[in-house]
């Protein structure tokens, strides 16, 4: 009974342990605000490029992309497991709007129509879903490239005897000043769907030595909407077109040609850059990639023996991975070393126990001289280096939880008080800070910054339990 | 002491019987404090033994001669000892609080509250129980270690100086609650003093000279 008497009034009394007990509640505040900062970045890069993607992606790396897709969208839409397979296009491309503003962009060819029913595509589009959702309504069910109907591209675009034809184009928020105001309101540019670009991309084939032989194509387009992904770096510079008029633009259209050998007319099929799958719940999605890679490489063999690229069959998260990677490794590395500075709270508990131990050699000797045994005197200090750990990390964990619910707030008003900006769009993906914390993250966290503080109390124990009660009794 | 070793006691032979208030009296450095440590198991002599109630204390282990002390003997120092941190009430109480584990301490709290409040009535400190050692005077202090040394009904009770801070009034006061726990309950009292008319007080006074008892 009289260890946890001792152990509470020595955390009442003396008063230096409170430093030590502070150290820990900084430090465990500290790593789970950091930890769960760059966790939460991660898991809302992951969310969101998940959100853009199919389960599993077939795609050959570079601009020719691959010959045979939609022999293989058939084949592989008849495999179990597999819900849905959609072609797209990837490629760059010179982006330059209302004649005047020049931008290299990353162009993505695809069939809207199906891409919203695919993914979580549509809902990063303001016009057609976002701007509806903030007012109230309900957004189209299908999104889709169709100029709007009250726009008069003519005006817009005079001399343009096709300026109604041309094709509609979505482009990254960004690009055309796209932002959130300093009220956290979306500001939709005046006059943006009365723009046109012009988009110049090259066609690059597995057959192209040389940029002569890539000659650029142009195309006009009418900006029909903006995408908001949240993801920055996407965002920033990527523009949306049909994936037929980029197939045309790009020369990806099934191929015709005589073969010098055999004087043949020989047909290649149309091209993609990639092949989104998804799966229905339940596949076992390695086996299926398996099966998917089987299938994808007779199909290749048969239309490009010679290619040198291999066409890959990944899950989505190894095609993403030089973001994702990036930022798993960041906050590997940053806990890393935030918990080796926490090492700083364990030799300062060690310090202030050895301290309070030399303080207290007189009431050792007198403990001991009532009959408390040596582990007893010990369980004192390895029990008061434990509570200062339970209690400073419960603290630091509640510390970090007000930080990490109110994270923006906080960011906002340094902002507003004085003018510092930590979180920058432009620098960082996502216009807020993550702000969700893993119970099983904190839970780890504060039994680490538990054992640490019994391990900082050890030494002291030791030295405690050791002590003659003769000697302690008379020192001075 | 120091670096090298010292001879503190050169060759002591002491019964005490049950029952007993024995003094030892001798000169500063003399090693009768020494001896009263070894008689408490507090100290471990280099050779020789400790037999107490037929039992070798210094064959037995640490945890076994800490139980003996807890149960068996109780210590009255010089200069109080008392823990600052608690009050008077729970001062007395440490050594049940040492000999009871917390589940069985709270069992038996009311009982062994009531102990000490009586020990401490006795020892006519029943109105300072919230008080902490700072705020006592050195006689109420002693006071607080004696029952203190009471609460677990040693054997033996083992005084080491227990006038050599006060003055000869408060002094006194001391001696007298020896002697009434002597007379009243037979309490076995080894006294260690430099004081030959607080010695004389006891039944049987040995004198301690140069590690010798005479």
């Amino acid at each position: 009974m009289y260890i946890p008497l001792l152990i509470l009034k020595y955390l009442r009394k003396r008063r230096i342990a409170w430093v030590s007990l502070v150290a820990v509640m900084l430090c465990t505040a500290m790593v789970l605000v950091v930890i769960s900062v760059m966790g939460g970045w991660l898991e809302m890069f992951k969310d969101k490029f998940r959100g853009m993607s199919g389960d599993i992606v077939v795609y050959r790396p570079g601009f020719a992309g691959f010959a045979g897709y939609e022999e293989m969208t058939a084949d592989i839409k008849k495999m179990d497991g597999v819900d849905q397979v959609l072609p797209l296009i990837r490629t760059v491309g010179l982006w330059v709007l209302n004649g005047r503003h020049p931008e290299g962009v990353q162009v993505t060819g695809l069939d809207l129509k199906e891409f919203s029913k695919f993914n979580r595509f549509r809902e990063t589009l303001w016009r057609q879903y976002q701007k509806p959702i903030e007012a109230g309504q309900k957004p189209p069910a299908e999104a889709s490239f169709d100029l709007l109907p009250d726009v008069p591209y003519e005006i817009f675009r005079p001399g343009d005897p096709q300026a109604r034809q041309r094709p509609g184009m979505i482009v990254g928020g960004p690009l055309v000043g796209m932002r959130k105001d300093k009220d956290g309101k979306v500001n939709e540019p005046g006059g943006l769907y009365q723009c046109w670009a012009k988009l110049e991309v090259m066609p690059i084939s597995s057959e192209t030595t040389s940029i002569v032989d890539a000659a650029p194509v142009p195309n006009w387009y009418w900006i029909v909407d903006a995408s908001r992904s949240q993801l920055y770096q996407l965002d920033a510079n990527s523009v949306y077109v049909p994936f037929d008029q980029l197939q045309r633009d790009l020369k990806m259209t099934a191929d015709t040609y005589t073969d010098v050998k055999t004087n043949k007319e020989v047909t290649l099929p149309a091209r993609c850059s990639e092949l989104q799958i998804t799966i229905k719940p339940g596949t076992d999605r390695t086996k299926l990639i398996a099966l998917i890679n089987v299938k994808v490489q007779e199909i290749t063999e048969k239309y490009e023996p010679m290619a040198y690229q291999p066409v890959r069959v990944e899950g989505w998260e190894k095609q993403q991975a030089m973001f994702l990677d990036a930022v798993e490794n960041e906050k590997s590395l940053v806990t890393f070393l935030l918990s080796l500075i926490s090492l700083v709270a364990v030799f300062l508990i060690f310090c202030i126990l050895y301290m309070i131990v030399v303080e207290k050699t007189r009431d050792i000797g007198i403990i001991k001289s009532v009959g408390a045994t040596s582990q007893g005197v010990a369980a004192i200090f390895l029990g008061y280096g434990l509570t200062i750990g339970l209690v400073g990390g419960l603290l630091g964990l509640g510390v970090a939880m007000v930080i990490v619910r109110y994270i923006n707030e906080i960011h906002t008003w340094l902002g507003k008080a004085f003018g510092l900006v930590i979180w920058k769009p432009e620098v960082y993906a996502f216009d807020i800070i993550p702000n969700t914390m893993d119970p099983m993250t904190c839970v780890i966290v504060v039994v680490v910054a538990i054992l640490s503080s019994v391990v900082g109390a050890v030494l002291p124990a030791i030295r405690a339990a050791r002590l003659n009660p003769v000697e302690a009794l008379r020192f001075e | 002491m120091g670096e090298g070793e010292l001879p503190v006691l050169r060759g002591v032979d002491v019964s005490i019987a049950e029952g007993e208030f024995l003094a030892i009296e001798g000169r500063s450095g003399s090693g009768k404090s020494t001896l009263l440590h070894i008689l408490g198991a507090l100290d471990e002599p280099t050779t020789g033994s400790v037999t107490f109630e037929n039992r070798a204390l210094f064959t037995l282990a640490q945890t076994e001669r800490s139980r003996i002390r807890n149960q068996s003997f109780g210590f009255v120092f010089q200069f109080y000892h008392l823990l600052p941190e608690l009050n008077v009430m729970q001062n007395a109480m440490l050594a049940a609080m040492v000999r009871y584990r917390s589940a069985e301490f709270r069992s038996k709290r009311s009982t062994l509250r009531e102990r000490a409040v009586q020990i401490l009535d006795s020892l006519g400190l029943s109105h300072r129980l919230k008080h902490r050692p700072n705020q006592l005077s050195g006689g109420e202090r002693q006071r607080v270690a004696i029952a203190r040394a009471l609460m677990n009904e040693p054997r033996v009770l083992f005084a080491d100086e227990p006038t050599g801070n006060l003055d000869a009034e408060t002094g006194g006061q001391i001696m007298r609650v020896l002697e009434k726990l002597h007379q009243e309950r037979k309490q076995t009292i080894v006294m260690v003093t430099h004081d030959r008319t607080i010695a004389k007080r006891a039944d049987r006074v040995l004198v301690m000279k140069d590690g010798r008892l005479e």
